[in-house]
């Protein structure tokens, strides 16, 4: 889980805190959902360094990933001129700029509707 | 172009993935690449992988939708197994504890649901979304 204090320097300084609804997840132990990880502290600090990296425009701190493809959430930490704060992107990491968010989420309980959904096509044989 | 790029058809690739995709993510390419072409990015290039079964990609969404094309050539960059990943991946974790290509490939196969791949991948190509689908 990600606490406040976890945060990495630069979002510790602004408004930012991850959202009650994650928080909420935890307390009701609704974090297996393979193929969708929620991340710990160490390494949501290392993946939020190399988005900062490659994708410079998207201010935002990963808390999930899947293990079975390229797919991290990211909620972004700062308004800006695309995206507001709160929003939860999917992105795919080591894609083109082009190519990078592959969805986006008004809030964090629209993305967990879809990534339970993802956990259930996933554990059932297709 | 350095000696580990080069051209390939798409249909002798192999898969490190069951499914791809998603989001809308093969809707893009679709639409991408029937108004380009597939293009060839340096800094993002498709990256295979040698195995004793031939070539097996990394970056399977692009290589689906080159093959769901019936595009003749692909460019890709090709990586031995025991090659060290770049610095950067090994920080993202991408493919958790691996520190070369070879041990990438067996996250990668590892990881897929509803039953995991064999280590070296799968000629056959992942499941894709349609473009009317989620």
């Amino acid at each position: 889980m990600i606490n406040h204090e976890d945060l990495p320097d630069k979002l510790k300084q602004t408004d930012f805190t991850m959202p009650s609804a994650y928080f909420t997840v935890f307390e009701r132990q609704l974090t297996s959902l393979a193929p969708w990880a929620f991340i710990d502290a160490q390494e949501a600090q290392s993946l939020f360094e190399v988005i900062q990296e490659l994708y410079p425009h998207i201010p935002g701190m990963p808390f999930a990933r899947r293990r079975d493809n390229d797919d991290v959430a990211v909620i972004i930490a700062q308004n800006t001129t695309d995206y507001t704060q709160g929003t939860i992107l999917i992105v795919h990491l080591f894609a083109s700029k082009e190519f990078a968010v592959d969805d986006t989420f008004p809030e964090f309980w629209d993305w967990f509707r879809i990534a339970v959904n993802e956990m259930i096509a996933f554990t059932s044989s297709r | 172009m350095s000696d580990d790029v080069i051209t390939v058809s798409p249909s002798e690739l192999w898969f490190s993935q069951r499914t791809a995709g998603g989001n809308g993510r093969a809707k893009k390419l679709r639409a991408s690449i029937r108004k380009q072409g597939f293009i060839y990015d340096p800094a993002n290039p498709v990256t295979v992988i040698r195995t004793p079964n031939g070539l097996t990609t990394i970056d399977n969404t692009r290589v689906a939708v080159a093959q769901e094309l019936q595009l003749d050539k692909i460019t890709v960059v090709v990586k031995n197994y025991d090659e060290s990943l770049p610095p950067i991946m090994v920080k993202a974790r991408r493919f958790g504890e691996a520190k070369t290509w070879g041990e990438a490939l067996r996250y990668r196969t590892s990881h897929q649901r509803p039953e995991p791949l064999p280590p070296y991948g799968t000629p056959v190509r992942p499941y894709m979304p349609k473009d009317d689908e989620p």
